[in-house]
């Protein structure tokens, strides 16, 4: 690491920026282990109370926690897989395969990510109450591939055209179909890249909250939509949100700590030739 | 005929004209280099054989049988890339089975027919690594082993020693010829080196702007080349080409008669003249006089750059006439010589076309 004044502003900037990020997150982390009566009381307490885990027992019990947690769990997980299934071959056809105007064909791809989604949203609920799949998860699955898809084509093209094309025609050479080039040399090679574009459909359709509310009111709704449960016409249940918020933020610094390896190299990936 | 290319032509989408009509005969067992400056069209040329790029015209068969629209795996043809290509998540090993076991050939089997090639190579230890943990002449090595272990009908290499640094790639560059004359498999070699084509090939095919110049062995190449172009590119140090007049079948240059140097017809033409055919002698003893104005020496020999008067009506493209000089012989810089040439050697070229002329010496 470098030193002198200017390294050290740096470093100052860096550590202010992180602890603007962790605080609130710091903040709701120990919202949800306080007593109702500290939470509510006007004089703000960081860690004079009795911690209390009856907020955690409420988020499940009164606001059927469990059940939220599964439905986001199989949705994203099932809507993100399908995605990177067939992400990778889309965007191995339009970045490598020859494909007539495969940039363009990207960018309009790309386009339909561009439309907010209020404006869709109603759309997806009449068609949705048409097919009569309301309020199931399937219908998550198909929204959230939808919106997806376009997403992830798009951030794996970049790192596929990072990849040297002549492997790619040794492969060919070697007598390798283009499954098998995808699958067995495209995959491994642009691990990274492919770990970064999972994560990001994954993170996506995890915190999305809009289609949810929308297209669920009950039994297929998804974290996002049973957090805002906890508040009602007469209060803010503070304690419950926060809890129900840690537990919907664990997967995410668990995914993250994991594949932070991958992470870093797939957001360098492109930047350094 | 091994490989044989008909009437072949490249268009590239962006209007790129890469390769114009190419017809070429390779026989059974022969090492053809496709020879050329970059942008010449010999590396399109090699991918399309290969089946990496789709003709706009022509016709490719490979032992007889027309792939101009088989897919580059069902060719039976291997390649080594410039840049190896190697599969980075693979060991050495498995970068060679790869097309054996998606051939369908069982793994075990598989794997000791890498083991045979890599110790034909000398890489037996280096199997179980990965590319990353290999230097620049094991991938090379190993990129070799790939293609070899395949036991194709033809080999193609796209600048294959171009990567290595100068001794290992004149070290590679034996032991390619070597592996050529033990198995004699065809193999069609690409590159800009000149000497790297003269050395390993049984036949050079000389490329420029997606024509062939010149099809031809070696020893041809360098002393009938078939245009200025040919003569230019092929030797290093460069030919010397001369201005000089046809008259009565009898060349002359600078108005002096150049005997045994004959020609037929009547006009201008180009003389090309290899510095090794440059004999200098004392001052007024040859047929013109120059000023050694500086050399440059290559070990066994010197090449003196000789400043001749009214340079400009007797040499082109150069300033300076090369000479090729034994290093033992003394030269002093600024000194006058004398300057005779091998007449029974010298090129005559058409001056306007730069075709050689089809009478030489006699």
């Amino acid at each position: 690491m470098r030193s002198g004044p200017h390294a050290f502003a740096i470093n100052a900037l860096a550590v202010l920026v992180v602890v603007m990020w962790l605080i609130p997150v710091l903040w709701v982390g120990l919202t949800s282990v306080k007593p109702t009566n500290v939470i509510n009381s006007p004089e703000p307490t960081f860690i004079a109370f009795e911690p209390t885990a009856a907020h955690y027992v409420e988020i499940f019990d009164r606001f059927k926690f469990d059940r939220a947690i599964y439905n986001s769990l199989v949705t994203v997980g099932l809507s993100t897989l399908i995605v990177m299934v067939l992400a990778l071959p889309a965007a191995y056809a339009v970045s490598r395969m020859g494909m007539l105007m495969g940039d363009t064909w990207a960018l309009i791809i790309l386009s339909l990510r561009f439309l907010p989604g209020v404006v869709i949203v109603l759309p997806y609920f009449k068609m949705a109450n048409f097919a009569g799949i309301i309020d199931s998860k399937m219908v998550l699955v198909i929204v959230y591939v939808a919106f997806g898809l376009p997403f992830a084509v798009w951030i794996l093209r970049g790192f596929l055209l990072d990849l040297p094309k002549e492997v790619e025609e040794a492969a060919r050479l070697d007598g390798l179909s283009w499954l098998q080039i995808i699958f067995r040399l495209i995959l491994p090679m642009a691990a990274p890249g492919i770990a970064v574009t999972t994560i990001f459909t994954f993170v996506f359709s995890w915190n999305e909250f809009l289609f949810a509310v929308f297209l669920t009111y009950d039994k297929a709704q998804t974290m996002p939509v049973a957090l805002q449960k906890t508040i009602d016409v007469y209060n803010v249940l503070w304690g419950s949100l926060s809890a129900g918020a840690v537990i919907q933020l664990l997967p995410m610094v668990l995914v993250v700590f994991l594949l932070q390896r991958h992470i870093a190299r797939g957001l360098a990936l492109g930047a350094v030739k | 005929m091994a490989v044989s290319i008909r009437g072949l032509v490249k268009n590239f989408r962006d209007g790129t004209r890469a390769v114009r009509g190419i017809d070429l005969e390779i026989e059974q067992g022969e090492f053809l280099t496709l020879l050329g400056p970059s942008g010449c069209g010999k590396t399109t040329t090699l991918r399309l054989v290969a089946g990496l790029e789709e003709p706009t015209e022509g016709r490719i068969f490979i032992d007889g049988r027309d792939v101009t629209h088989v897919d580059p795996g069902d060719r039976n043809v291997a390649m080594v890339f410039q840049s190896y290509a190697l599969y980075p998540h693979m060991t050495a090993q498995q970068n060679m089975t790869l097309a054996l076991t998606v051939g369908g050939m069982p793994k075990a089997q598989a794997a000791e027919e890498a083991r045979r090639t890599a110790s034909l190579l000398g890489i037996e230890h280096l199997l179980d690594r990965k590319p990353a943990k290999l230097s620049g002449g094991e991938r090379q090595r190993v990129a070799l082993g790939r293609a070899m272990v395949r036991n194709p009908a033809c080999y193609l290499m796209d600048e294959p020693l171009s990567n290595l640094d100068l001794k290992l790639r004149e070290h590679m560059r034996t032991e390619l010829k070597r592996l050529h004359q033990r198995d004699r498999v065809t193999t069609v070699y690409v590159t800009h080196d000149q000497a790297e084509a003269l050395i390993l090939s049984d036949r050079v095919a000389v490329l420029n702007h997606g024509t062939l110049q010149q099809v031809a062995d070696p020893v041809t190449i360098y002393e009938r080349p078939a245009n200025t172009f040919v003569a230019d590119f092929i030797g290093s140090p460069s030919i010397n080409f001369m201005k000089a007049e046809l008259r009565d079948g009898t060349a002359a240059a600078g108005g002096r008669a150049l005997a045994g140097l004959r020609g037929t017809g009547d006009g201008p033409v180009t003389l090309g003249v290899r510095p090794e055919d440059v004999i200098l002698t004392e001052a007024g003893e040859g047929l013109m006089d120059g000023t050694i104005d500086f050399t440059e020496p290559y070990g066994g020999v010197v090449i003196a750059f000789i400043a001749l008067e009214h340079a400009s009506a007797l040499l082109e493209r150069r300033e300076y006439l090369a000479a090729s000089v034994d290093v033992h012989q003394p030269l002093v810089q600024g000194a006058r010589v004398g300057i005779r040439l091998r007449s029974e050697r010298i090129s005559i070229f058409d001056a306007s076309t730069g075709d050689a002329l089809p009478a030489r010496a006699g």
